[in-house]
């Protein structure tokens, strides 16, 4: 989690990532903030993700974020 | 080269989501997929890059993914093209690849500003001759009609006719109508997750300073539960900023660039 978090805190300083549960829907992250979080996942944790994955649900919070790389590494 | 199919324009972006692409790219599966059905999505590929192109009647739309600031040689300009790349400050690959598309041939247009109407804002309506609906099914051409009159051809960003269809068949069309039936206004909705995007609003010149637009936009606010609404606003609308800005849209510090190549 903790890599997952430096990552988030890269990307978009000054959010509770560990609190946040709505981070799309509530506007928190946008589009063009989940492309470079999804590189820099890949890059890090040496997984595939695709188009497919960006889905609203998959980025709403630093829990999803790391099922969906876990989900990935299986 | 035409795409045929979702899954080969997955196999595709997905080979261009690496660290350090610069994109304005942020389509859902659902909207590639009517795309590729329409026959209106091609793309140009190479080691570094990949351009999206979305045919429209006259003109191509494009999308990016840049992994450094070149371009092979091809022939996909032939047409004329227009692009949208939206940023905030902290976003310099994009402002760098805005920069590499000027020096590509691409002209800027003009700048929009996004506004953020915050979710559960109350927005009130008022008095009006105009009678706020949804969008029939048979209403759609005289809601195109509405659209090219008040809007930009090439820049406007307006619907192809099977997107109009598609969107009045999900309610994302609303329409000001007058007591003689006449439509006098429309409000375009563009749903993003949880939140909403406003991306049209016309009132025709005839029927202005009626009330259409307060109305229309307190109507779509409803329809969309007060959900999280974005806006993006041209600085020179003055009247749009004014009714965006009264109901308690904030900037919220992303901004674009409309670029075009003849």
């Amino acid at each position: 989690m903790e890599e997952l978090l430096n990552i988030l805190n890269e990307v978009c300083p000054g959010v509770d990532f560990t609190k946040e549960t709505a981070l799309i829907d509530d506007g928190i992250l946008e589009s063009l903030d989940i492309v470079t979080i999804v590189a820099e996942i890949m890059d890090v944790f040496d997984v595939e993700l695709n188009v497919d994955d960006l889905l609203p649900e998959n980025f709403n919070s630093a829990q999803a974020m790391l099922e969906l790389i876990e989900s990935r590494r299986q | 080269m035409q795409i045929e199919s979702y899954e080969a324009l997955s196999a595709c972006i997905s080979r261009h989501l690496r660290r350090g692409v610069a994109t304005n790219a942020f389509g859902a599966k659902e909207a590639y997929i009517k795309e590729i059905k329409e026959k209106a999505l091609s793309v140009e590929e190479w080691d570094d890059g990949l351009l999206l192109f979305y045919q429209r009647s006259g003109y191509q739309r494009m999308q990016f993914y840049l992994q450094s600031l070149s371009l092979p040689e091809f022939g996909c300009f032939s047409q004329p093209t227009v692009t949208e790349i939206a940023s905030r400050e902290k976003d310099s690959a994009l402002h760098q690849a805005t920069a590499f598309w000027q020096s590509q041939g691409f002209s800027l247009l003009y700048e929009r500003q996004r506004l953020t109407l915050a979710k559960q804002t109350p927005v009130a309506s008022v008095e009006s001759p105009l009678c706020v609906r949804l969008v029939g099914p048979e209403e759609a051409p005289a809601v195109a009609a509405l659209m090219r009159r008040c809007f930009d051809r090439i820049t406007g960003c307006l619907p192809a006719q099977w997107e109009l269809c598609d969107d009045i068949e999900k309610e994302n069309l609303l329409c000001a109508v007058a007591p003689s039936g006449e439509i006098a206004g429309l409000l375009h909705i563009g749903r993003e997750g949880a939140g909403t995007q406003l991306r049209h609003i016309a009132v025709a010149e005839n029927f202005r300073r009626q009330g259409g637009a307060q109305n229309l936009l307190a109507a779509y606010l409803q329809h969309t539960q007060h959900a999280r609404s974005v806006v993006w606003v041209r600085p020179d609308n003055e009247a749009g900023r004014q009714l965006y800005l009264n109901n308690g849209y904030q900037p919220d510090g992303w901004r674009s660039a409309v670029l075009y190549r003849p």
